[in-house]
């Protein structure tokens, strides 16, 4: 016997979209909901992906303290298929959100978020890297690497401004992706 | 050794069920020093009941039993076999237990019984299998383990599940019930039966070649039937694992 599983397209409250794995035939000691044993003894269970067990399924899951914590429920859910799962871009994973079609998109604006954020901490990094290369470059390096590298520093400093408004200008998520920290 | 050392003496095999069985007794005579061996294949027994098997020595005589061997020659019918000693006076059970179809049973000269199978294979002492409660009190040693109540034992895991990042797609699991993919680098699993609390010992790994920006699994969120699974990151995004593996220790309610 064989796992199989349906995927569950969740929209929560605030939003955000969770692609939760439903099993629907696996293996345990004990029946979970809505299921019945294939095989008792080697402990293969199977369960149809109805409304009934989905919703209770999300119930579950959605009863952890982090979600209870922070109010969040259950909007709404669709059964997805794994390939829409899958061709789903996962660069602003945290933007997504199921379309009129029935397809994984992205919220835009979320996405910018994101987009910052992720820049920000890239730039972040980049910038103590240039740091120790500087100090190593004033210790043994020429006054013509250091001059390079203070150029880059600055060029690094001044890149948000430009940074900033190409996010605000993008209409798509794939102009999003084409904007770096390089011109 | 098994003595009979009077003329009232003597070794009785008694039959439950009509079956056919073969007998076979080695003893020595020991008559005042004079040793003479004796071997005796006894007639088949169809019927029930009581039949000597290793006669009363003669006076001022003894017998030895070296060997007795009790074989069920019937192609199918189980019997219960009753081997007894008697002094004429009072009777004593030495061995009894069924026999199955070509099942036998030999005591020899060290005055150990052993059983054969219908294989001839010697036949284990077998421990009764373990309860429920008995794997999760884990105290006994008198019962045995069986694979369909192995997982009940405390020190063994619970639940447990490998699942891929990107898609959410469970490649192998034990008492789950669902992952759901809830943010970049997060994962919560929905286990199939909830552990009886929070104090249940969860460990998780992520497998990821490149190991550029994934560094280490936490857990978080512990609540008796789910659980926050979140790879630590070095940058804001883009820190899914290949796979997330999970495994959950603890009692179940």
């Amino acid at each position: 016997m064989k796992i199989a599983q349906k995927h569950i397209a969740v929209t929560l409250s605030d939003g955000h979209l969770v692609i939760v794995g439903l099993l629907t035939t696996a293996r345990g000691s004990a029946l979970p909901y809505g299921a019945r044993w294939l095989d008792q003894a080697s402990g293969w269970w199977t369960r149809p992906a109805s409304n009934e067990v989905i919703f209770a399924e999300l119930q579950r899951t959605f009863s952890n303290p982090h979600f209870t914590s922070q109010g969040l429920t259950v909007l709404s859910y669709q059964v997805v298929t794994e390939a829409e799962v899958l061709a789903a871009d996962r660069t602003f994973r945290n933007a997504w959100k199921l379309e009129a079609n029935g397809k994984i998109g992205h919220d835009l604006a979320k996405a910018k978020v994101l987009a910052v954020d992720y820049l920000w901490a890239k730039r972040q990094k980049l910038m103590e890297k240039l740091d120790k290369e500087l100090m190593h470059a004033e210790i043994r390096g020429t006054a013509q690497q250091v001059n390079a590298l203070k150029q880059r520093k600055t060029d690094l400093a001044n890149r948000p401004n430009q940074i900033k408004q190409a996010i605000a200008d993008a209409t798509t998520i794939t102009e999003l992706k084409a904007i770096t920290l390089e011109d | 050794m098994l003595l009979l050392d009077g003329t009232s003496d003597l070794v009785k095999v008694t039959v439950g069920t009509a079956a056919d069985i073969e007998v076979h007794a080695s003893y020595v005579e020991n008559n005042a020093g004079t040793i003479t061996p004796i071997s005796d294949n006894i007639a088949s027994i169809t019927g029930t009941g009581a039949n000597t098997v290793v006669p009363s020595p003669g006076a001022s005589k003894q017998f030895n039993v070296k060997l007795l061997s009790i074989y069920n020659n019937h192609s199918s019918q189980a019997t219960l076999i009753t081997v007894s000693h008697t002094d004429g006076t009072d009777e004593s059970v030495l061995w009894e237990g069924t026999l199955n179809a070509s099942e036998s049973v030999v005591f020899d000269q060290m005055g150990v019984w052993t059983m054969y199978d219908s294989s001839g294979n010697q036949k284990g002492t077998a421990f009764p299998a373990a309860t429920q409660a008995e794997m999760e009190a884990a105290s006994s040693t008198t019962v045995s383990v069986t694979p369909g109540r192995q997982h009940y034992h405390p020190g063994h895991p619970k639940c447990w599940s490998k699942n891929t990042a990107n898609s959410t797609t469970i490649l192998g699991s034990y008492n789950v019930a669902s992952v759901a993919d809830t943010n970049t680098g997060v994962v919560t699993i929905t286990i199939a039966t909830d552990f009886a609390d929070t104090n249940w010992a969860c460990k998780c790994s992520l497998e990821e070649a490149t190991l550029t920006t994934v560094t280490d699994c936490t857990y978080s969120s512990l609540a008796a039937g789910t659980v926050i699974l979140n790879s630590a990151v070095e940058a804001a995004s883009g820190s899914d694992p290949s796979t997330w593996s999970f495994m959950g220790l603890g009692d179940h309610a």
